[in-house]
């Protein structure tokens, strides 16, 4: 690997539970929170992500891949409309997981600053939250009974609007 | 795994508004607001269904302030800044659904005003309301001009200052009484919507002074141009997306005429019925 150009100089992410993951510089510079530690050359060899398990680690890696080497839209004016329609089909099949995942990496990609990622999870838990009711989205996103409307909000909520509800 | 944690609480403020404006129907936006208090407290603050209800009738923007009519019996004591927002998710969330489930009805009040009139008032547009069906001698006609660049205006009074408008019908002008049976359409139409400029214009009657309204109005809304064809049946125009009219007035541009008179060879724009 001698020959090896600075192009294909590899990073090292290690995750919360310690598994570490060696990815092209490329593949890192998706994430404008690394890319930043790079620049200011503050990143040793290996980038530890203390708040990142590595199951969410290997989907978030999985996805700067594909990202990092699909044509770029602003790079040029007529790039073939199969690579975005590629990436848009990779996108939706990357979003097909369970709820507790896609709010891990929301909030990975969050602090890796991962704008094109963090959109993708918040349209996908918009999607899901369509047209269900309170009830079915405290169920969709776990939370937790001790924070509900008082019954007289909930009451005049409802009242108010009732053609939300029916 | 977090359990019982409202997942919201975790994120930045900007990143929830992300995922809550990525909904698009009223109602998902007042049914995210009962999940819990922290999510009804952020759709309240963030005045979400404002914003909404701005992106999808941008007309509105002209709401300043809302105000209750209502007696309010909350004690005063009450964070006025607060209030306002709480009072402006209730308006607007009934706004939009105003806005959005209104019956499918013709909405055109009565004219306002023509830029011209070639004989008034026997071919004022007047004649271009309530009419269900063609009849010879009842139609407007502009003034005759060499120029067949000439725009033409017609302004209409609708039902009620607040109307969404998804369609305009209208029905050129055959004059089955001239030679060639000659049809008086535009090759263009394009429609605006708006308000008068100052409340004491409202009284003027422009019909009978066969006075151009044009810049009596605001018009908050200026449609594309559509292409118009010489043709004397009902010609039906389909706004892209339905338009909020604020204001109550609605303005029919012709542009570009097709139909010279025979008889002192100028260019006219006639029309039969606009619905």
């Amino acid at each position: 690997m001698s020959t090896s150009s600075s192009s294909s100089k590899k990073i090292v992410l290690k995750s919360a539970d310690n598994e570490t993951f060696e990815i092209d510089e490329i593949v890192a510079l998706e994430s404008q929170a690394i890319k930043n530690m790079i620049e200011d050359e503050c990143a040793d060899n290996v980038i530890p992500l203390g708040n990142i398990d590595s199951k969410t680690l290997s989907k978030i890696i999985e996805y700067c891949k594909k990202h990092a080497e699909s044509p770029k839209k602003d790079d040029n004016a007529d790039i073939d409309e199969k690579a975005v329609e590629d990436l848009k089909s990779f996108d939706a099949e990357f979003a097909k997981v369970d709820m507790p995942l896609i709010q891990d990496i929301l909030m990975a990609a969050n602090f890796l600053n991962i704008d094109n990622l963090i959109g993708l999870m918040c349209r996908t838990i918009a999607d899901r939250i369509k047209g269900k009711t309170p009830e079915e989205i405290r169920k969709i996103l776990n939370i937790n009974k001790n924070d509900l409307l008082s019954p007289e909000q909930e009451a005049k909520a409802r009242e108010e609007n009732s053609w939300a509800f029916d | 795994m977090k359990t019982h944690i409202d997942f919201l609480r975790l994120l930045e403020v900007d990143v929830v508004l992300k995922i809550l404006m990525c909904l698009h129907d009223p109602a998902d936006i007042i049914r995210a607001s009962a999940v819990s208090q922290y999510w009804r407290k952020f759709v309240i603050s963030n005045g979400l269904c404002k914003q909404l209800c701005l992106r999808v009738f941008p007309q509105i923007t002209s709401i300043a302030y809302v105000a209750e009519a209502t007696y309010n019996s909350e004690p005063a004591s009450v964070d006025p800044h607060n209030n306002t927002f709480e009072r402006e998710h209730k308006t607007y969330a009934s706004l939009f659904w105003a806005c959005t489930s209104f019956q499918l009805d013709s909405c055109l009040g009565y004219p306002a005003s023509a830029s011209s009139t070639n004989n008034y008032p026997e071919e004022s547009i007047i004649n271009t309301m309530n009419l269900t069906q063609k009849c010879l001698d009842r139609y407007w006609s502009s003034k005759g001009h060499d120029d067949p660049e000439v725009p033409q205006t017609l302004i209409y009074y609708l039902d009620g200052t607040i109307c969404v408008i998804t369609e305009i019908d209208i029905t050129p002008f055959q004059a089955l009484l001239e030679v060639g049976n000659p049809i008086y359409s535009a090759r263009f139409v394009r429609f605006r919507m708006g308000h008068p400029k100052s409340q004491k214009d409202i009284g003027l009657n422009f019909i009978k002074a066969q006075e151009c309204a044009d810049d009596k109005f605001v018009w908050t809304y200026t449609s594309e141009t559509f292409p118009m064809v010489q043709e004397s049946r009902l010609q039906n125009f389909t706004l892209p997306e339905p338009i909020l009219c604020v204001g109550g007035f609605l303005q029919v541009e012709f542009l570009g005429r097709v139909q010279r008179k025979l008889s002192d060879g100028k260019y006219y724009i006639c029309i039969w019925i606009l619905g």
